[in-house]
């Protein structure tokens, strides 16, 4: 108790703006923002606070470490003559605020793709170790998550530098790491009261979220690659990309060249395997011809494929998927008729 | 339960009872209608095949989507001798309508269950309205809906809270159908124009593109609006084409995006019913609506059309006629 | 930490026309820093993707072996825009190559054993790259016997003419050739398709009798395999081409005794990326630019069927 006293900070409400606008002389502040209805990440500007009255933005975090067009390099000149120019932007030091556990955790679980032992994706690596990441707990978990039944849950600090937790009248602030140590060793330290109050907190939280058995998924789904469920699953799937786009651990992605005149540059932008054309072959050949195929990858590569290649199951329960889709497809009910088949 | 509960409910029983004679009698292999969604509010389309699954059925104000998008997932299906009963509100039937028109469907392919329609609720309209908490019950009333949520509880009036497609709906009443659920519909007569169309269609050349610019400027890409929109079923589509390709997925820069809204807005011209789907479907919330319904509003001032209203008319851009209108066409004085 | 999704820069030294259709060309591709072409290190098997900035990428086998100082071979048919904008790339042009991607012939687990390399039309790319390697003084004598089988629709559809020229003179490879006979109405006919190619009992294949110095054939690869029917005891059997060529093929091995964990594949896919992060060539849990191309038929039996 003694020892999380000590990395326990606090500060008054109205004293954030104090706060945010110190982390501001040295850092870029990137945190929620609201955008008519919808809530969004984006660079803070001057006097700009955080939105934090929201569930969770409408699009993932994921796109501050791998935004949905990123330069590779640009080029110039006739087209057997050219040469690639590498971009030598610096990245800028950054703060991002307000990123809940399951972004953070589903950061965690992508950054096994990216950095690893194979090949590290230089872009996606450079971003990651300039970010300091200020968790924010959800003490209003919405009906669509599910974080708890991934080994998350919505006061799990793991992964981010600083936790923060609103407690009514004020935030308390752990620091995770140690870079996050210093970003609020000057704020008071909080009480046991206060402590006791974010524990309360806490628990009330975890128990209102749905929870699913994902527990032996991963090895029933081995068996079931010629199931006719996926058929059923994916009869109401209109074949659009909105469970993949706003997905924060899907990360496939198309690498394109664009010219204007004798000048150009080579991106890559956001895919998804959703779509009918992801693997359709030069020659015509078209391996995932039907939306039940699709629908299949994509639940295999994250419950059963990714976690035999990297350990971990590719999916972190935020629950945009189940929130956005126009048709409601919940993929919790996906992974319970699975469960039941015999 | 009030007067509006028991008339939803009775709808809904209408629907179970020709879905059961129709599988029953084997008139059809599979109806497409309605059920219970995993979120509060949130009805979603239902596949039944079974008599015994006609339980699963419902109707209420939140049967938002238009079931017509399916028909050109069945075609083969259809083709090959299978027979589909789909529930269909008034919108939703001008969409088949629009699919026989273009010979997607033929006529003794589908078997239309009419359902005359009060309007669809804008769930974003009531979100709004309660800021960031959740709605967990909705009540309907004939002129008012009462939400519920954890500590809160509002009352709206209907008309408030309805889809702005549905506001200005004068096609309630399926023009169509085999079956028909025998319940009133109070159908405006004239055509109104949205105010927002309105207000858009009021500006100047540069303030609309301004205005377009920034609605769409947020868009991501993930095609909700073209897949979740009935009158979108090319095999292949323009944005999808490879050789040559015309235009490609980079967001940074917006010009592929406005290519796609504007080229996608234009492919849509004469042929939206108006159903609302691609606003609701679109998960950055841009009006996209707005835009399609302009030129709505302009094919029925140009030339007095309205989409999906008779099967054995022509759509509109695949006729002509002398008297047809020639604005927008340069005359021979004109210094453009 | 190198960025891979930036080109090295190489230019073209030679091209030519590969087969009589000119559908494909055979490039040598040289870096202009020598740094980068020490670090450039690859096995039989491995891919790359060649870069052409502004039109894009395309993974192209490599058909030169390590044992070939000083230029990278690619064997490139002209199927899309990458690669018919590199058609239309003449002598000295710049262009860009990423790797050397993917796994390679398992050229270890082969010592000893004997070796059996069945090739079907421009897949051969690779393959070439294998036996020259195996064939490299400094290799031979690690390999026990090499047959290779190589057919295409034609004579002129053939690649690395004047090197089939040269393996058929060397004694320690045995090389067959085969072309194929267009199937009339009158069914399998045995008659040469053209001279020199002799027919082969084209009912019973595997009843052929093959004299002594023939070496070309009027048949089918899988037929023609049948009729050579090569020692599976011992042996690997490395299988490239067409699928419809491997498809008939792997029975005919499979009946002559090669177990799933002695016959090798290379399969074709759709990449962009080529180290594995952009998902789109997955098979199973396995990325084709990753964890293959090349794979034995005990790992393929193991994925999905979804290829």
């Amino acid at each position: 108790m003694k020892d999380s006293l000590k990395r326990m900070k606090q500060i008054k409400k109205s004293k954030l703006p104090e706060l945010i606008e110190q982390l501001k002389k040295d850092y870029d502040l990137i945190g929620p923002c609201k955008d008519g209805d919808l809530v969004l990440y984006r660079k803070l500007e001057k006097d700009e606070l955080p939105f934090l009255g929201f569930k969770n933005s409408i699009k993932s975090p994921k796109e501050l470490f791998f935004p949905q067009t990123e330069e590779i390099l640009r080029f110039r000149g006739f087209i057997d003559r050219r040469i690639p120019e590498a971009i030598e932007e610096k990245v800028k030091k950054r703060i991002v605020i307000g990123m809940r556990p399951c972004d953070i955790q589903s950061l965690l679980i992508i950054d096994k793709l990216f950095i690893n032992d194979d090949y590290v994706d230089s872009f996606y690596d450079k971003l990651r170790e300039n970010t300091l990441i200020i968790g924010f707990g959800c003490s209003n978990p919405a009906s669509s998550c599910f974080c708890t039944s991934l080994g998350g849950g919505p006061f799990i600090a793991k992964g981010s530098d600083v936790f923060m937790v609103d407690i009514g009248q004020g935030y308390l602030l752990e620091h995770v790491s140690e870079k996050g140590k210093k970003l609020i060793e000057q704020l008071p330290e909080a009480s046991e009261d206060m402590i006791a109050m974010k524990q309360d907190i806490e628990k009330k939280a975890s128990k209102s979220i749905s929870s699913i058995d994902v527990e032996a998924i991963p090895e029933k789904l081995k068996t079931l690659f010629e199931n006719p469920i996926w058929e059923e699953i994916s009869e109401r799937c209109l074949g659009c990309g909105v469970c993949t786009y706003l997905c924060p651990t899907c990360h496939c992605f198309d690498i394109q060249d664009e010219v204007v005149d004798n000048k150009g540059r080579r991106v890559r932008n956001w895919d998804s395997c959703m779509f009918p054309i992801f693997t359709l072959h030069g020659s015509g050949h078209q391996p995932r011809e039907f939306r039940y195929q699709r629908m299949r990858q994509r639940i295999m590569h994250k419950f059963n494929y990714y976690r035999k290649n990297f350990g971990v199951i590719a999916c972190s329960g935020c629950g945009r998927c189940v929130a956005q889709c126009p048709v409601n497809i919940d993929v919790r009910e996906v992974i319970g008729s699975i469960k039941n088949i015999k | 339960m009030n007067d509006t509960e028991k008339s939803m409910k009775r709808i809904e029983k209408e629907i179970r009872k020709i879905a059961d004679k129709l599988l029953k009698d084997k008139k059809v292999n599979l109806i497409i209608g309605f059920e219970k969604g995993t979120l509060p509010l949130r009805a979603r389309p239902s596949f039944v095949r079974r008599p015994e699954e006609v339980e699963k059925l419902i109707w209420n104000s939140f049967c938002e989507n238009n079931l017509a998008v399916y028909v050109p997932f069945y075609r083969r299906f259809l083709d090959q001798g299978d027979r589909i009963a789909l529930v269909a509100k008034g919108c939703d039937v001008r969409s088949l309508v629009l699919h026989i028109q273009e010979n997607v469907l033929k006529r003794n392919q589908i078997t239309i269950i009419g359902i005359p329609c009060e309007g669809m609720i804008d769930r974003r309209k009531l979100a709004r309205e309660v800021s960031q908490n959740e709605i967990m019950e909705v009540t309907e009333e004939s002129t008012s809906i009462i939400v519920k949520g954890d500590g809160f509880e509002k009352k709206f009036k209907r008309d408030d809270v309805l889809c702005n497609d549905c506001l200005i709906c004068t096609h309630k009443k399926p023009v169509i159908y085999d079956e028909i659920v025998d319940v009133e519909a109070t159908e405006k007569t004239d055509f109104i124009e949205r105010a927002d169309i309105a207000d858009f269609e009021s500006k100047s050349l540069e303030d609309r593109w301004k205005f377009f610019a920034k609605e769409t400027d947020r868009c991501i890409r993930c095609y909700a609006c073209r897949n979740a929109c009935p009158s979108c079923y090319c095999n292949e589509c323009f944005v999808d084409c490879a050789r040559p390709q015309w235009i490609g997925t980079t967001v940074d820069d917006k010009t592929d995006l406005q290519l796609f809204q504007i080229i996608r807005t234009f492919h849509m011209a004469g042929r939206c019913v108006n159903c609302g789907s691609c606003t609701r479907a679109c998960p950055m919330e841009i009006g996209i609506s707005l835009f399609v319904n302009k030129l709505s509003g302009d094919a029925k001032r140009l030339f007095n059309y309205e989409t999906g209203l008779d099967i054995e008319e022509k759509p509109v851009l695949n006729k002509y006629n002398e008297e047809d209108s020639n604005e927008g066409f340069f005359e021979e004085n004109e210094t453009n | 930490m190198k960025n891979p999704y930036i080109p090295i820069p190489i230019k073209i030294d030679k091209v030519r026309f590969e087969t009589d259709d000119r559908l494909i060309k055979t490039f040598d591709l040289v870096f202009p820093n020598k740094e980068d072409e020490k670090e450039f290190n690859y096995y039989p098997g491995q891919f790359a993707e060649l870069s052409i900035l502004g039109k894009g990428e395309s993974p192209i086998g490599i058909a030169s072996s390590p044992t070939e100082a000083g230029f990278l071979r690619f064997t490139v048919m002209k199927v899309g825009v990458v690669t018919k904008a590199l058609h239309n790339l003449e002598k000295s042009a710049l262009m860009g190559v990423r790797g050397p991607f993917g796994n390679w012939y398992p050229i270890d687990e082969m010592k000893g054993k004997n070796v059996v390399i069945i090739g079907g039309g421009f897949a051969f790319t690779t393959l070439r790259s294998l036996l020259i390697y195996m064939l490299d003084d400094k290799n031979r004598k690690a390999y026990g016997d090499i047959t290779c089988i190589y057919g295409a629709r034609n004579p002129g559809l053939l690649c690395y003419r004047d090197e089939l020229e040269q393996w058929k003179k060397r004694k320690d490879v045995s090389l067959y050739q085969c072309i194929d006979w267009t199937f009339g109405s009158k069914g399998p006919i045995e008659e040469a398709a053209e001279d020199g190619w002799m027919p082969i009992n084209m009912k019973e294949p595997g009843k052929t009798i093959i004299k002594q110095d023939v070496k070309k054939f009027t048949a089918f690869v899988p037929q023609l395999v049948s009729a050579i029917k090569p020692e599976s005891k011992n042996a690997y059997a490395i299988v490239c081409g067409p699928p419809i060529m491997i498809k008939f093929t792997i029975p005919v091995l499979t009946e002559l005794g090669f177990p799933p964990d002695r016959i090798y594949n290379s399969l074709e896919m759709r990449m962009k990326c080529g180290i594995g992060k952009c998902g789109r060539c997955n098979i199973g849990r396995k990325y084709v630019c990753k964890d293959g191309p090349v794979f034995s038929l005990k790992e393929l039996e193991s994925l999905p069927k979804e290829y």
